[in-house]
């Protein structure tokens, strides 16, 4: 149910309307001063007006005054930056490419992020329209968290909102937040800036009718709220009413107010598409001067608001003037902060904002040497009490995905955990993996450590989008902002194999910058590696084989509640000198016996990581034997083996004495029956044959 | 090498076997029990398998050519090292079978050249021959096609020398190298050869030398020479002389230096000072002191200089005949004495030509020849060789 703005005689007693003014004046000149000057100066190469949408965001940005608050925009938000607080000069600086302001000159300008210790930050906005909502919902969800579980007062009122346009309302993020909003009843405000295209797509194609408030009338546990963007009182009192729908806890809101688009998508765009009539109809929509109609003379002069107008002009050439005195960045720094960077002493370059060490968390104590206790266990139970152990010693840990809770996961791996420390920390998620992924980067960012599970490797394709962004987070924002999760992923064959669930494919994380990728065989390593993970700085890729998940051979006494395994490290299985064999995961006990059957005296490396990977323990093998074989279960062309075998062949060509070979999966899916699939697998057979062959060369 | 004889089985079905088929071919490499060879009688066709694992060396009967039980068809090689290159499938054909997944490298997979060596070098291989300044010629190569392999290389670095031997001069061989090349240069050297019957002398010596040595004046042939040497330069008198800028200085005395050779150590002319004056005894007893303190280093200096001749007995060591013999300067001939041997020569005996075995050795005088000619070289080499020869068995 749309609410109706009420007429209003007199200007209402919030917002401050000079504040209003001052902000929307600015956002025009600077509109004004990249079309006119620095695009034809070819100072800025991206640019993106907000003529018409700039204050209904104004409005917007000024209701956000909780320190906690949290934005997630698209690239045409920077009116609701500038309101709330973003500097000129960091703007434009950043337009134009320049050290400094969001990224350094990494990123575009209008690809915004705002890290805010005291006020509401913008969580990075991503180039994808539709990315902006899942995360969202996950810092609301992290709004959430804090104040029922962590107790922390201070998040009592927060809300995320996230921006989009009309367009958005049909992407894949947006449907995935919807249901997340509405489902787990988070304090979250869809803001929908309808201006009936997205670049020259007209609106209907979006959603039915073109008014997603409309549509979404009837949709339950969200408040709707449904306006005009361009009239003052209107759209003013529209958004306080929702934010305050949404601070009292109520639930999720969306208010759509329309707004027209009063320039092309970008600068580029000559609106073709649009005939006069349209384009005269839209300007006379124009929000500015209807502000002025309304308020002046009641709220001000006609002198101040020229005054106003004056200075904010004369503030965005103050502002261009200190930009342009921003040098470029070195560009051989441009290869920093991917990951998680120390100085000389080794303390960490810790991000402004997002991770655990940012909220002061307690350093554990960790070791790597591990010390074993007991029986042997499964890798099924060794992950299943890391995440126990880092449950109960860190309050900001959360376990979700699909059938975690009280399934305990269709692997079993979470089983009782849920019991244990209660659904507000280990729960089932909706059967959406861009919501998983999503959510988990708004939890990092808001100071959780979240674990997202993954049901089955293949099923993170949806998730995509948001995997390769949270990776390049640190990089894009100049390390202001970073995301670390741990996702957990079963990857592999089992008893028989298909393309949906068999998929190994972990090359492909490795080529995502900015994730590291843990591949353990064996119990022990397990523990190790996702204990580090959950208590690193960096988001990382934690996959379960499924085939070692109980297998005889990856069993190990657990290790201790310390053992922390440094990413990077090889571990040598078997000592030789005839051939080095590089492998991981499933492959490790292959090519262990495959070794035995060619009594071959070979160095065995399992190089349980993959991003990174321990290059010198390779070359320092391939150094003493001269041969190597790389072995993996992922399928040939591409498959990480590949860039192992550059890497050998260009840093350890004078020390080979025959062709760097691999053994794989051919380029096909896993095939589904045991037979087909077995005989399509790396064999310990066909791994013995290769390691002769390659022996006698 | 160890070889086993593929035979033909004795018990046959059928009257006579033929052979069809031959399944593998010389240098195939054959596991015990692989079928090498198809018979064919007229009744059935029979398999003979491998006595044993090895190489195929030979084929003894071609196809179509009958065999008899027992008959010998061809040779396994059981100590050969399979070729590797024979298990390898031919790719053309047969890429499946060893990779029937497409997969793995066409370098493991084929061997490209048939029945050519495989010349080219690893890139390790190519480093060690670098590093050790070998020539891949020199390595004989195990690997597939025979590569040579990195372990070839190690193998080859450690049974050769490393790198060529640099042994550094000592003061002696520069010594040396000085003196040869400034002798050589200084004087022209010709050599005029005789030839000794030392049948008088061995008598002498079989009859005397068990007296001699009782007196400390162990008879060694060198005794004679040195004697004879003396007397020849009665007759030849220049060949004990020194070339000066204007004269030439004629020496009174014989000082005749013999060549002992220290092994190592090298060469060393100890000096019979006046050996014109020695009788015999005194030459052998002179000479047993020198020779003794030479092997010892217990030479002074004075019994290596003023030497006006010297001999080298360089027989001693096998050689027959050396020349030149490099004049040991400033002294104008040098006598070599090459290997004492029984030839058969021809005498004349009661006015017939007779074929006897005697006792030779060649002997030649190196002269400087500013300072003799042929002429007084031969008549000192006439008188030298007739004093050993007429040498009278009493004393």
């Amino acid at each position: 149910m749309s609410a109706r703005a009420k007429p209003s005689p007199r200007p209402a007693p919030t917002p401050d309307w000079a504040r209003v003014v001052s902000l929307v004046q600015r956002s025009r000149a600077m509109d004004t001063l990249e079309e006119t000057r620095l695009i034809p100066e070819k100072k800025i190469f991206y640019q993106f007006s907000a003529r018409g949408h700039d204050m209904g965001q104004v409005l917007l940005g000024l209701q956000l005054t909780h320190p906690k608050d949290a934005i997630c925009g698209y690239y045409r938000s920077r009116p609701i930056l500038l309101a709330l607080g973003v500097r000129l000069e960091d703007a434009l600086g950043s337009s134009m490419g320049r050290a400094g302001g969001y990224s350094d000159g990494r990123d575009i300008g209008a690809v915004f992020n705002y890290p805010n210790a005291h006020g509401a930050s913008a969580l990075p906005m991503c180039g994808g329209v539709g990315a902006q909502y899942t995360p969202t919902a996950g810092y609301a969800q992290a709004v959430e968290y804090h104040r029922r579980v962590l107790n922390d007062r201070a998040f009592d009122g927060a809300i995320g909102v996230a921006l989009g346009g009309d367009a958005s309302v049909a992407t894949n993020g947006f449907w995935s937040a919807l249901t997340m909003a509405t489902t787990l009843k988070l304090p979250m405000l869809f803001y929908v800036e309808d201006n009936g295209y997205g670049i020259s797509t007209p609106g209907w194609l979006q959603t039915p009718g073109s008014n997603i408030a409309e549509n979404l009338a009837s949709f339950s546990g969200l408040k709707v709220y449904d306006g005009d963007g361009t009239d003052p009182d209107a759209a003013s009192t529209l958004i306080r009413e929702a934010v305050s729908h949404v601070r009292a806890g109520r639930g999720p809101a969306l208010l759509r107010l329309a707004v027209p688009r009063l320039q092309g998508h970008s600068f580029q765009d000559t609106q073709a598409y649009k005939s006069k009539d349209e384009i005269a109809s839209e300007w006379s929509r124009d929000p500015l001067p209807k502000l002025k109609a309304r308020l002046v003379p009641s709220a001000m002069s006609a002198a101040e608001w020229e005054a106003l107008e004056t200075e904010a002009k004369e503030e965005v050439e103050r502002a261009l003037r200190v930009a342009e005195q921003r040098p470029i960045a070195e560009p051989r720094g441009v290869t920093r902060f991917v990951f998680s960077e120390t100085d000389d002493r080794g303390k960490v370059l810790l991000q402004q904002e997002g991770g655990l060490w940012n909220a002061s968390c307690a350093r554990p104590p960790a070791t790597d040497e591990p010390t074993p206790e007991g029986a042997r266990i499964n890798m099924i139970t060794a992950i299943r009490r890391t995440l126990d152990h880092e449950l109960s010693i860190n309050p900001r840990v959360l376990v979700f995905g699909e059938d975690v809770g009280p399934k305990g996961g269709v692997h079993g791996v979470t089983l009782g955990l849920q019991e244990k420390y209660g659904s507000d920390r280990v729960f089932d998620t909706s059967l959406s993996e861009e919501g998983i992924i999503g959510r988990a980067v708004g939890m990092a960012i808001a100071g959780l450590m979240p674990v997202p599970e993954i049901q089955f490797r293949k099923y993170a394709d949806p998730a995509c989008e948001q995997i390769n962004d949270c990776g390049t987070m640190r990089w894009r924002t100049a390390n202001r902002f970073a995301a670390p999760m741990v996702v957990r992923m079963p990857v592999g064959f089992f008893k028989c194999g298909d393309p949906w669930h068999s998929q190994t494919n972990e090359v492909q994380f490795v080529h995502s910058p900015g994730w590291r990728v843990a591949c353990p065989s064996n119990a022990e390593d397990a523990v190790g590696l996702l204990r580090t993970a959950l208590r690193g700085n960096d988001p990382v890729m934690f996959l379960e084989h499924r085939n070692m998940l109980d297998a005889a051979s990856a069993r190990r006494p657990y290790p201790g509640d310390d053992f922390a395994l440094r990413f990077g490290i090889a571990k040598r299985v078997r000592e030789g000198g005839d051939i080095t064999i590089v492998t991981w995961g499933a492959m490790v006990e292959r090519c262990e016996a495959g070794a035995d059957k060619a009594g071959a005296s070979a160095d065995i490396l399992d190089l349980r990581t993959l991003s990174p990977w321990d290059r010198e323990a390779v070359l320092a093998s391939v150094g003493r034997t001269h041969r190597c074989l790389i072995v993996h279960e992922d399928i040939m062309t591409g498959g990480f083996g590949a860039e192992i075998a550059a890497v050998v062949a260009d840093e350890g060509f004078l020390d080979l004495d025959a062709p760097v070979a691999r053994l794989t999966m051919p380029d096909i899916p896993s095939p589904h029956h045991p037979a087909l699939m077995e005989w399509a697998l790396p064999s310990v057979e066909r791994i013995a044959a290769k390691i002769e062959e390659m022996v006698r060369f | 090498m160890s070889t086993i004889d593929i035979l033909m089985p004795f018990e046959q079905e059928g009257s006579k076997s033929v052979i069809r088929a031959w399944l593998k071919k010389p240098g195939d490499a054959v596991k015990q029990d692989e079928p090498i060879v198809e018979l064919e009688t007229d009744k059935v066709a029979v398999e003979v398998p491998s006595p044993a694992d090895g190489v195929l060396q030979s084929i003894a009967l071609n196809e179509g050519d009958e065999a008899a039980p027992g008959a010998t068809l061809g040779v396994l090689n059981t100590s050969a090292i399979p070729d590797a290159r024979s298990e390898t499938p031919d790719p053309g054909t047969n890429a499946k079978s060893s990779d029937p997944l497409g997969l793995g490298s066409a370098a493991l997979r084929a061997s490209g050249r048939d029945d050519e060596i495989e010349m080219r070098l690893s890139p390790l291989v190519k480093r060690l021959l670098s590093e050790h300044k070998l020539s891949p010629s020199e390595i004989a190569g195990s690997g597939r096609d025979g590569r040579i392999t990195h372990t070839d290389v190690e193998a080859h670095i450690k049974r050769a020398p490393l790198g060529p031997r640099k042994i550094p001069h000592d003061p002696m061989r520069r010594s040396i190298a000085e003196h040869m090349s400034r002798s050589v240069a200084t004087a022209p050297h010709v050599t005029a050869v005789f030839e000794a019957d030392f049948t008088a002398i061995a008598a002498h010596r079989a009859k005397h030398k068990g007296q001699y040595e009782k007196a400390g004046a162990p008879l060694t042939y060198s005794a004679y020479i040195v004697r004879a040497a003396a007397e020849a330069m009665r007759v030849s008198p220049n060949v004990n002389a020194r070339w000066r800028d204007d004269f030439l200085e004629v020496f009174t005395d014989v000082n005749i230096g013999m060549g002992v050779a220290l092994g190592e150590m090298g060469l060393i002319v100890p000096v019979i000072q006046r050996a014109q004056t020695l009788s015999l005894k005194e030459t052998a007893a002179r000479l047993a002191d020198l020779t003794g303190r030479a092997r010892s280093r217990q030479l002074k200096p004075a019994d290596v200089q003023g030497g006006t001749f010297t001999i080298s007995n360089h027989g001693v060591s096998g050689s027959l005949l050396a020349t030149p013999i490099i004049i040991n300067q400033p002294q104008s001939a040098i006598l070599g004495v090459g290997k004492l041997e029984k030839r058969v020569v021809v005498r004349d005996v009661n006015g017939a030509d007779a074929i006897q075995v005697r006792p030779m050795a060649y002997v030649s005088l190196t002269i400087d020849h500013r300072v003799i000619d042929g002429r007084q070289t031969n008549v000192w080499l006439t008188r030298f060789v007739e004093v050993l020869e007429s040498w009278p068995l009493e004393d």
